[in-house]
Formats: C-alpha cells, structure tokens, sequence
C-alpha cells in the first residue's frame, strides 16, 4: 500500500494553519531523557502498567514472570513466575488492589498487587482467581473504571467480559473475523472496545452485550491498538500501517491521523499507543529553551497573571507509540507535529507505560533486549 | 454512550429478566454520579442490608448490624455512605468504602483522606425510641439525617452538633402567641417526610392528608397544602426535583408539580385504580421523568402500573410472579424496575433489545425507503495524492479536547437556586415579586451554607466499591444464579 507523503514536510512549507498550537508545542512541551535501565526478565518485556496510585510499575515477559518495581525510585520490589507460558499483556485493577494478566496458556490469572505483609511466601504468589473460557492464547486484558469486571481479547477472535468476584464468564462478544488484538473500556464502564487483525473497531454495550458500532480504516489494516481518550467522545487507534488515529466515536469520522515517516514504523508488532496530559514545564526550561521571543513572553505573561490552574488546563495532549526501529515517537496531538523521539532501545519497542503524573516513561523490547527503559522528565 | 443507543428504543421495562435471591423488605438504587444504577441496596426483614452489583448480579457488600426488618435506605451524595433504618428502632450509616479485609487498602481518591484504623464500615448508630420507618441523608451531607418514626415523629439529626429536633406543625408568625402555647400547635402525626433533591427543603405528608413544606434550618413551616383526606403514607421527588408523587391511604396517587424557587405546588394528576381500588406499596419517577410507576399491593398478584407522566395514560401494567409486591425501584438511567416479592426475591424487569445488526457494518445506514443516489460530479475522480493530504491535513487542522471528561452525561443531584431566575429580572415584574424572589434565593442560599458546613467525606463523585477477592464464596454464589 502507498505510505501518504510526509505530513510534517507538508506542514513545514505551510507554517500558516495554526500558529499557537504549533508554538504552544514547541518549547512548552516536556523533554525526556534516559534514566534508567532495569534488568530482571530472562526473555522480552511485553507488556508494562504503572498502578493508579502511582508507586508501582510492573513488567511482564515473554518469560512469563511478573516483576514489581517502585516506580519512583526504579528499585526491584519482587517478582514471580505467573504462568508457564508467555505473558502477552497485563492490567492493574484501577483501586490498585489487583494485577491481572493474559497468556499464551489461555488462561488469565488475578493477583494482590501489593502482597499481604503477614502471607506464607508460597501463597502470596497464588492466583486469587483463574479465568477459563478462551480456546486460544489471550492477547488483551483490561480492568473496567470500577474494578468489578474484566474483558479480555483473544486470538481465537472472541472478547470476553468477566465477573472479577465469581471469576467467571459474565458474557462473550463473538463478532470479530480474526485476532482481537486490544480490549478497551470507557471512562464510566458502560461500553467495551475490541480492536481486531480483521481491521475493525467495536464498541459493546457492557449491560445488554449489544454492538454498538464499528469503525473502521481506509486502508483496512489491522487495528494493533486501540483506546478510548479520558474523553469518551473519542477513540485512539493505531494500525499496522504506521498510522494513529483519533475518531469522534459518534460520527465515526477521523479527526487527526498521525504519522511520522522514516521515524515511526509500526507494520508487524502491536505497540501501545498512549495519550497523557504533558506534565507542567517548569519555568527554566522554558527559558533555556528559548528559541522565539514570542512564546517566552506569552510563558511571562501566564505567570505573571498568577493564573496556574489556566495553564495547568492548557497543557496540551501527548501521544506515545513505540517503534519497529527501536525508537519512541512523542507527538502533540493537536499539531500532529512529533516532538521527541527517544532513541536508545535497538529492537522493535512493544512495551510502553506512562506514569499518572506524566513524567516517567516505561518502554520495553523485542529480544534480544530484556531490560526496561525508564525515561524522565527533571 | 447514550446517544449511540437507539433513540427509539421503549423506554419502560416489559418483562422480568432476572431474580435474585433474598430476604429483602426495601429495595433502592444508587441516583446519582458516573456510576448511577450500578448498586441496588436490598433491606432485608432479617435485618441484613445487602449490595448488589447490577451488572454482576452478586453481593459486593454485607452490612449486619440491624436486628429487625429493615425499610428504609438513602443512599449518600456520591454513595460512598448508605443509610438503613430498620423496625428495632435504630439508623446506621455504613461507610461502603471500607472493606473487612485488613490488609486491603484501595487506593483511590476515597481512601486517601481517611485514617486506615477503621475496619469496620459501621460508622454510626443512632437510636430512636420508636421503631423508624424511613430515614434519608440530606442531599449535600450525609451528617444531616432525616427520620420517620412510626408513632407519627419526624426528627432531623444533625451529627455535626449532636442536636435532635422533632419537626412540628409550627405556625411561622406565632409571635402573637397567647396563654397556651401548645394549644395554638396542632400536633399533628407525620406519615412520611423526604428532603427536596436540591436539600433546601423539608417536604412532610401528615396523618390528615395534609403536606407541609419545611425549611431544615429555622424549622417553621413554610407552607402547608391541603392533599387528601387521609393519610399521606409515601412521597417521592423525581430526579430533577421539579415533581413530586405522593401515595394517600385514600388509594390514588397525585402528582404536583414544584417550583424549585418558591417551592409552590400546582396539582397536575391524580392516578387510581377504579376496578380493584389497589393500595400503592410504592411510587416513583422513571429516571427522566417522564413516567410514574406504581407497585400495586395486589393481595393475589405482583403488579407494576407505568402511566405516562404528561398525558395521564396508563401505558403499561408489568405482571410478574403470583407473590404480591412489597417495593420497587425505576433505575435512574435505564429502562429497568426492580420490585420485591413477599418473599423476599427481587425481581429485576428489562426491555428485551433486538441486536442492532447495522452497528456490526461500518459505515452503514439503514434506510427507511428507497432512494435514488446522485453521485456527487468530482466522486470517481482520481485526485492527486500530494493534494489529497494537504486536503486531508486541512480538514484535521481542528482543536479537539481529548482530555477534559465530560460531565453531562451522568445523572446530578439538582443545585439549589442561588441566583435570581431571568423571569424575575424582566422589567415587567413588579419589584415586590422580585423582592419576594430575593428573599427565596436568600433563604436557599441561608440553607446550602448551612448544609455544606463540616462536609463529610463522601466529596469523590466516582466513587464505587472495591472487592475483597479473598473472600470465600457460597457455592450457588459463585455458580451465579441465573
């Protein structure tokens, strides 16, 4: 298929659009940089959550082992073998109680997150609950807004809601046509999204297991990820043609498509792709930064208005995807201009987890890389 | 999400889809916030309060601590407190947010500003001298209790002072009081008693048929309306606050409508079943309010009336098992009842929703009739690609908030009034009107301040309920029960 021509030489020869979105970007938006590099697993990392609460990250691989680390300091918490097989994708309950997982052995297994202090040793690393039901390895699971629920996505093209407490099948949505790659849910955990290898997006009503509506891609690509925005009017989609894209869920209609030729490849492995608020820059690097007289005046005036829940508003919206070449691409969302790549991982990225605050960067890789990435903001 | 459901879908539930299993006397709905509908509090005739998880069909909390049936329950602002009042004359706030497990300790903004000692989510227990009937929280503060006594008592505790005031028929302009002053107060008995939504008033049905509309802080009767000749046994608010549904002895329901600033009523229907004469075991609005159910107290039959709300009609009576109806509930944002049986099973009543087939096809519109399509002149021309991305380019080239959550979809106590509404500020009212107006704005203000001194700790409006995973389940629990 014809990759579009670059959209950012485009946008380069014709600077008109829009002016302040395109400075507010430049200087205004956070920079990233390597700080840590953690080793535990014995394969690949697939997959990484930070929890709500924001003091844990944990990893899983290939190798099948879960490992807790704090996520402030980057120290080894603990970690155990949690299935056999490899672990494709895990989730953290949204109270920061429970940690669930998706493997190849087709089953998904929920455990404490944080282990009772006064537990035997072998029993803390017991699965609460199994969850049966899948024919085919799990690729995909996700935690529902109140905890109490699961869905899961498999390659035997079947997603599956699950009643945490029972630790059984609450319902199944069999409507896919091949692998359903990415489960999702929406901020009030009243619809589900399934995004499949067949090139489609669903969204599920949870309480009557209908389907709701399907979306789907131009080029018919197979959908690798897919997430609705913290506003549930809007979706995330990234597909196996390079491409990210944002859709108003009610007209269907893509609003921002988003690439970056020669910089951000995604043709074969499915890499998260993550939407966050861009933490506050601190005033300094404003200043350093200081690349347009204009916009340190604009910085100027905001502080000197005093008006710091205003700018805290206006702090513009982030993506970030890993790539096939190793690297992360960070892009404003509103400009679709890229403004950080990340280099530093030599295979293709799968693995990549943001912190609550914005300012931690988790990346993992395909072997022969095992170890975690953590990139920061000072 | 609700504006992908289909907009012509039937708004009232049509048959039972589901009954769980309990010993339940009382039945609610969690009314408001993101997650609205998502519990059903049941009280039980043993005195066992149970939760339930609407979308699970499971128990997500057991709270023991009555010893007789429980009747009434409240739910909190953003539900983290449920209230219960129960025959042995006591009325205890349960802080759903605590589970029993010790080590569990969910994070989340709900648990961060309390203290992890408390392990039990019995917070309070308040006695009464009469076995209570209904209790309710105040709207804005769950320290504010409303109680129902059954010897005819409403009382308002406050817990922020420790003060108990028994409500009473008192004249507002009594300063001319004589010799005796407890002549001049009719005493008279009070059947049920609910704040408005927005929480700036009391609104009490008497044993006479009497309402009387009081205001919580001055205690003085505001108003008081002649309904019916006997008692006024329930009274119900719909979700917006702006029509009130009253139960009467005499078997018809009436409804009124409120005006949320001067709180004056205007009767619009009365309801009654002219072939049976039923009683009402329980009232209520649909979540938007536009139907008024009604569940029948059938010796023989478990019934649910629905009529419409603006024109009267009786559009639909639900007819479920043969055991007769105790209490229902409409939930707040679907077209779902769920009723008690003397038994004790609730019984949950859905619309059945044919599958949208449409929704499975992108793109695909479904047509009523035929018609012819025109081709638009440029459709088959071949466009050139690099013109075709800046086209597209431009077409994106648009702000979007993909951040800011909204926040309209959900249902939301209503606020009281505290600014002057536009009518009053026409030219053409006269000033004593508006002055009239003022002084109402004043006084609702007078009571929001009052009400949001020394808030409780409910101030998280996504709050739900974390599960304690360790526990043991019953064997036909956690085989389900469906």
């Amino acid at each position: 298929m014809a990759i579009p021509p670059p959209l950012v030489d485009g946008q380069h020869s014709d600077p008109a659009p829009v002016p302040e979105a395109g400075s507010e970007a430049g200087p205004s938006t956070p920079k990233y940089h390597l700080s840590q590099t953690l080793s535990a697993h014995s394969r690949a990392v697939t997959a990484l959550r930070f929890s709500n609460d924001g003091e844990t990250l944990v990893s899983a691989g290939a190798d099948g082992y879960l490992h807790f680390w704090n996520a402030h300091s980057g120290g080894y918490l603990r970690g155990f073998r949690a299935h056999k097989t490899g672990i494709n994708d895990i989730s953290i309950s949204p109270d920061s109680l429970y940690i669930s997982t998706a493997s190849d052995d087709n089953t998904s297994l929920i455990f404490p997150l944080y282990p009772p202090p006064v537990a035997q040793p072998q029993n803390a690393n017991e699965p609460l609950k199994t969850l049966i039901g899948h024919t085919a390895p799990v690729l995909s699971i996700s935690f529902s807004p109140k905890s109490n629920l699961l869905v899961t996505g498999s390659f035997d093209e079947s997603a599956t809601i699950w009643d945490v407490r029972r630790g059984k099948v609450l319902r199944n949505l069999p409507a896919h046509a091949d692998a359903i790659w990415c489960v999702g849910w929406d901020h009030e955990g009243a619809m589900v999204l399934t995004a499949s290898a067949d090139g489609l997006i669903r969204l599920w009503d949870v309480n009557s297991g209908q389907c709701l509506k399907t979306l789907d891609n131009d080029t018919n690509s197979p959908v690798s990820y897919a997430s609705f925005t913290p506003s549930s009017y809007f979706l995330l989609s990234s597909t196996l043609s390079s491409t990210l894209r944002i859709y108003n869920i009610h007209t269907s209609k893509v609003l921002k498509t988003i690439q970056a030729p020669g910089v951000y490849i995604s043709e074969k492995y499915p890499c998260p792709a993550i939407i966050f608020e861009s933490p506050p820059v601190s005033q300094e690097q404003d200043q350093d930064q200081d690349q347009d007289g204009m916009d340190i005046d604009h910085n100027h005036n905001d502080i000197a208005n005093g008006n710091v829940k205003k700018s805290k508003e206006s702090n513009p919206a982030l993506i970030v995807s890993g790539s096939e070449n190793g690297k992360i691409v960070i892009w404003d969302l509103q400009s679709k201009n890229v403004c950080q790549v990340l280099q530093g991982h030599l295979n293709t990225v799968v693995a990549i987890a943001v912190h609550p605050n914005g300012r931690i960067i988790a990346s993992g890789g395909l072997e022969p890389e095992k170890s975690i990435r953590l990139w920061r903001v000072d | 999400m609700q504006q992908l459901l289909n907009p012509f879908a039937q708004k009232y539930p049509e048959a039972v889809d589901s009954t769980l299993s309990s010993q339940g006397v009382s039945i609610l709905f969690n009314p408001y916030g993101p997650f609205a509908g998502h519990y059903l509090a049941v009280g039980g005739s043993d005195g066992i309060v149970e939760i339930w998880d609407v979308e699970t069909r499971g128990i997500v909390r057991l709270l023991e601590g009555h010893v007789k049936a429980v009747g009434g329950l409240s739910w909190s602002r953003n539900n983290r407190y449920l209230l219960s009042s129960s025959l042995d004359s006591t009325v205890i706030i349960w802080d759903l947010s605590i589970l029993t497990h010790p080590h569990l300790q969910p994070r989340t903004p709900a648990s961060s500003s309390d203290s992890p000692s408390s392990s039990t989510s019995r917070l309070h227990t308040i006695r009464f001298n009469a076995p209570v009937s209904t209790a309710v929280f105040h709207p804005r503060n769950s320290k504010i209790i409303l109680a129902t006594l059954t010897c005819g008592e409403v009382i308002l505790v406050d817990l922020r002072d420790g003060s108990r005031t028994v409500l009473e028929d008192v004249v507002e302009d009594e300063d001319d009081q004589g010799q005796d002053d407890t002549d001049r107060r009719k005493k008279s008995i009070m059947a049920s008693a609910v704040f408005s939504p927005c929480g700036s008033r009391i609104y009490v049905g008497t044993a006479n048929g009497m309402l009387l509309i009081i205001d919580p802080v001055s205690k003085f009767v505001r108003q008081r309306v002649k309904l019916a000749t006997s008692a006024i046994r329930q009274l119900r608010f719909d979700a917006s606050g702006h029509n009130i549904i009253t139960s009467a002895s005499d078997r018809a329901l009436r409804i009124l409508s409120v005006d949320p600033l001067t709180a004056s009523l205007t009767p619009l229907h009365r309801f009654q079943d002219l072939v049976n004469r039923t009683p009402w075991h329980a009232i209520g609005f649909s979540g938007d309010g536009e139907y008024v159910m009604g569940g029948a107290g059938h010796k023989m039959a478990h019934n649910v009336f629905i009529w419409d709300r603006e024109s009267t009609v009786l559009i639909k009576v639900l007819e479920g098992p043969k055991e007769p109806l105790i209490d229902c509930d409409w939930h707040p944002t679907r077209p779902v009842i769920a009723s008690i049986a003397t038994s004790g099973d609730v019984h949950i009543w859905q619309t059945s929703s044919p599958d949208n087939w449409a929704a499975f096809a992108p793109g695909f519109e479904e047509l009523e009739e035929n018609i012819e399509y025109d081709e638009r002149e440029d459709e088959f021309d071949i466009e050139d690609e690099t013109d075709l991305a800046r086209r597209k380019n431009l077409e994106e080239d648009l702000l979007i908030d993909v951040l800011t959550q909204p926040i309209d979809t959900y249902p939301l106590p209503p606020k009281p009034i505290i600014h002057l509404p536009a009518q009053y500020l026409a030219p053409t009212v006269s000033d004593e009107i508006r002055l009239e107006g003022e002084g109402h704005v004043k006084t609702l203000m007078g009571v929001m301040q009052w009400a949001d001194r020394d808030p409780d700790e409910d101030d998280w409006e996504g709050f739900y309920m974390s599960l304690d995973l360790n526990e043991e389940l019953g064997e036909d629990e956690e085989n389900g029960l469906n």
